[in-house]
């Protein structure tokens, strides 16, 4: 009676440890970050991409300011379907725009203010936020992203590009420039007093 | 015929037979394959738990716990899933397989049963107390677990559990299946499975008689637990993801699935098989009152007659 | 014993033979499911309401299915839906990972999923998936919010439901633009899970332990109202400011009379009515329809205030 006590609790035994080995696994743990590290997700890097290949193409696709607001008086549906990019129902239109300002003065370190076709450009360079830069780009899908929030990166990646880029920027004492950048207008707009514009390039 | 008829599992039975061809008459849908399938599985985690629940009850006692223990053991299943430890100096990683997890979950499920046997034989506190304290502490820790979000991205195991099929029929299935089919066993031709009978129909005769009962309600308790683990794996396997409210109320569907299976509250009388028949009422009345568009509402309304619809008309007939 | 297993495994047999491998297609109307995440609030309700109308109009029979915010729940919905031949299923999914598995459980079964305001992580599941960008929204509220406080002031904040992607969602929007001004300050962050009563009592003990508070920001608009009532009671109306987001009709009017000051404005009307369209035009034949359909959310303040309400922009 003992012995089949005994042959019992050893079975018992055995069986826990057949258990407890199969129960994990072990890898190396430089090979798994390494794997992880490969397949986590870098918006960081599309947007550098992007901003060094393609900058230049968008400045050859971009409005000049004049014509720009010309067509939104006079024709803003032709300039809507030839120029406009849009993001879903309800989005607001975004251009890609060029222009040259003078008398331009920087204003509480956060944003460059000038006037130009009489109206008020801002070109905030310190606090830049939203999805203009990212959609007016048009260099972005949203269907290629797993997820919404997935493609809200890449906009807080190209905001923080562009303050980067930014954060060296000094007025010339000429306080005349040219700006190559992406505006948001709503969709029924006609003629605006203010308008901002998320700066791509600028310089002198 | 008599014979059949006399059993106690049979007035259940008969009353699942009526919803049944009642239904497929209401309902164009209802008599289906897929539907038929879907009950079953839908049913599977009910039938897990009222297992647990059948021999909780059969000693007399309660267990409210049942559903945050399925909680937090999907929960820890989900999370031994996705995270294994690195052992950083010897450039190791640790991961579980899913074995591993079904291990951990059931090593929890156990350890709150086990501790809910322990309030009730050793401290003396009565069990729908007893369990009703476990069922918030460890709804508690299945919050602090998962910090309030889903557990998600689990792998193939739980994927094929979840969803998988095997010789035509659904794996949650199987795995009910399975759990009723040993536990049939444990009942009927096991000395403990009679000892549980024993305790519930009289505690003081059976203890004089030289039976450790406080050691059988010890092992009621945790097999309770157990069984709420395996449900709480299946929960996790069919939706991907350990939800941190998961279970929530489970508890009255088992009891009323036991109930409605002709046991008794205070112990003594009751079966596997006439709570499966319970469980299968509850599923094919769930899924029936769906098919026919009634509100969710008056399905609360609709389930409750028919739990105090039963019970009456058990006591009614047991009197004669 | 065996008799009885006998009868339990005959019963179905006999079942199945009287009903055939899936329903037979019904001589009245094609059916579509209307699922949505829980009926418990009012938003959800005109979500799920005007998807059903808009399928009606179209010539569907429209069923909704409450969620209760469980994703067991949701399963079970869909076993019992996919069972009973519905063409198309709009989904307020209950969450992003969570609803995967019964989207996908649909899209292999051959029934086309329409995501409504919440999305899953899951791309190739949906046909379409409609949201509502909570995100972006929360940081066009924050830069208002910057605009109105200036660039000094203490706020709390009041979070929705912990386990909600929507509530974090909405915080980190928010963050993103208020946590670059350093003289904005935190003073507290709670959550109320998106109820109105919860929310005025949880606003009631932070002003209690603060006795400088300048904005409350809300991560819906039911908590706001309650916010906004704890600060009536306590005589200090107008002394702190209150932000919300959602859109709700009790809000809107509330920024109309100056009690709070801003919130975002979601389409609910306009999610459910796109998801319906897309639905019939997919039943209809139509397969290249966009994969993502986002519906931007406006920011409504006092000065706009007039254009908005009734879950949308006035003139729908």
């Amino acid at each position: 009676m003992k012995q089949m006590k005994i042959v019992k609790w050893i079975a018992l035994a055995l069986l826990a440890l057949l258990a407890l080995r199969l129960s994990f696994y072990t890898e190396n743990l430089s090979e798994k970050n390494r794997r992880e590290a490969m397949s986590r997700y870098n918006p960081e890097e599309l947007v550098v991409a992007m901003m060094r290949d393609s900058l230049s193409a968008l400045e050859q696709r971009a409005l000049p300011l004049a014509q720009w607001q010309d067509m939104l008086q006079k024709d803003p549906q032709t300039l809507a379907s030839t120029h406009a990019r849009r993001l879903g129902i309800g989005s607001p239109l975004f251009y890609m725009i060029r222009a040259e300002l003078s008398e331009v003065c920087l204003v509480d370190d956060e944003y460059l203010r000038a006037f130009a076709e009489g109206v008020e450009i801002r070109i905030p360079i310190t606090y830049i936020f939203g999805n203009t830069a990212r959609d007016a780009s048009g260099w972005f899908n949203i269907d290629d992203f797993r997820n919404t929030m997935d493609f809200n990166a890449v906009s807080a990646a190209m905001n923080d590009y562009i303050a980067e880029k930014m954060a060296d920027f000094r007025l010339p004492e000429q306080a005349s420039l040219r700006v190559l950048g992406a505006v948001a207008i709503p969709e029924d707009a006609v003629r605006l007093e203010r308008l901002e514009l998320i700066p791509f390039v600028l310089e002198p | 015929m008599k014979k059949i008829l006399s059993q106690p599992v049979a007035k259940p039975l008969i009353a699942l037979l009526l919803m049944c061809i009642i239904m497929s008459f209401l309902s164009e849908n209802f008599a289906t394959s897929d539907n038929f399938f879907n009950v079953l599985r839908q049913t599977s985690v009910n039938l897990c738990i009222s297992v647990g629940m059948t021999l909780v009850i059969l000693t007399g006692g309660i267990d409210l716990s049942v559903g945050s223990v399925l909680a937090l053991s999907g929960a820890v299943a989900a999370g031994f899933a996705q995270k294994g430890f690195s052992l950083e100096s010897m450039d190791v990683y640790v991961g579980f397989t899913f074995w591993g997890c079904c291990l951990a979950a059931l090593l929890v499920g156990g350890a709150l049963g086990a501790f809910n046997g322990l309030m009730v034989t050793r401290f003396k506190v009565p069990p729908f107390v007893a369990t009703l304290g476990v069922m918030t502490i460890a709804r508690g820790l299945t919050m602090l677990y998962t910090g309030g979000f889903p557990i998600t991205d689990l792998g193939g195991g739980f994927e094929f559990v979840g969803t998988g099929w095997f010789l035509a029929v659904p794996m949650p299935v199987w795995v009910a299946f399975v759990v009723i089919l040993v536990f049939s066993f444990f009942m009927k031709k096991t000395r403990t499975g009679r000892y549980i009978y024993a305790i519930g129909g009289n505690e003081k005769a059976t203890m004089l008689s030289g039976i450790r009962v406080d050691r059988v309600k010890l092992l009621v308790y945790t097999l309770a637990g157990l069984l709420s683990a395996v449900a709480g794996i299946l929960v996790t396997a069919r939706l991907d993801s350990a939800q941190p409210n998961a279970g929530t109320g489970y508890e009255l569907d088992a009891i009323a699935a036991v109930v409605i299976g002709g046991a008794s509250l205070s112990g003594g009388k009751g079966s596997i098989a006439g709570t499966v028949v319970g469980a299968l009422i509850i599923g094919v009345l769930n899924n029936g009152l769906v098919l026919l568009d009634v509100s969710p509402f008056w399905q609360q309304v609709v389930k409750g007659f028919v739990i105090l619809f039963a019970v009456i008309l058990d006591r009614y007939s047991s009197k004669h | 014993m065996k008799r009885l297993i006998l009868a339990l495994l005959i019963i179905p047999l006999l079942l199945t033979g009287c009903g055939g491998e899936r329903a037979q297609q019904t001589k009245s109307k094609p059916k579509i499911a209307v699922v949505i995440s829980t009926l418990n609030n009012p938003w959800f309700v005109v979500l799920g309401q005007a998807a059903v109308e808009r399928c009606e109009a179209l010539g569907y029979e429209a069923t909704l299915f409450d969620s209760q915010n469980n994703p067991s729940k949701e399963a079970d919905h869909f076993d019992n839906i996919l069972a009973s031949g519905y063409q198309a299923i709009l989904m307020n999914p209950t969450d992003a990972d969570g609803s995967a598995v019964n989207a996908k459980a649909a899209s292999r079964a051959g029934v086309p999923v329409f995501c409504m305001d919440r999305e899953i992580n899951l791309p190739g599941a949906c046909v379409t998936q409609i949201l509502s960008d909570n995100y972006s929204g929360c940081i066009s509220l924050g830069q208002y919010f910057v605009e109105v406080m200036g660039r000094k002031a203490k706020y709390v904040e009041i979070l929705g439901l912990v386990g909600d992607n929507n509530t974090w969602a909405r915080s980190r929007g928010f963050h993103s633009v208020v946590d670059c001004f350093e003289g904005l300050e935190m003073l507290a962050q709670q959550s109320a899970d998106f109820d109105q009563n919860k929310a005025m009592e949880v606003m009631e003990s932070m002003m209690q332990a603060h006795h400088d508070i300048d904005a409350v920001f809300c991560g819906n608009d039911a908590m706001a109202m309650g916010a906004y009532q704890a600060i009536l009671g306590a005589g200090k109306a107008g002394k702190i400011k209150v932000f919300g987001f959602d859109g709700a009709d009790d809000c809107v009017n509330a920024i109309r009379e100056g009690k709070v000051e801003a919130t975002g404005m979601q389409f609910p009307k306009t999610m459910a009515e796109t998801a319906a369209t897309l639905a019939d035009r997919y039943i209809k034949g139509e397969r290249n329809l966009p994969k993502k359909m986002p519906v931007a959310v406006e920011l409504v303040h006092r000065k706009n205030v007039a254009q908005y309400g009734n879950f949308g922009k006035i003139q729908d």
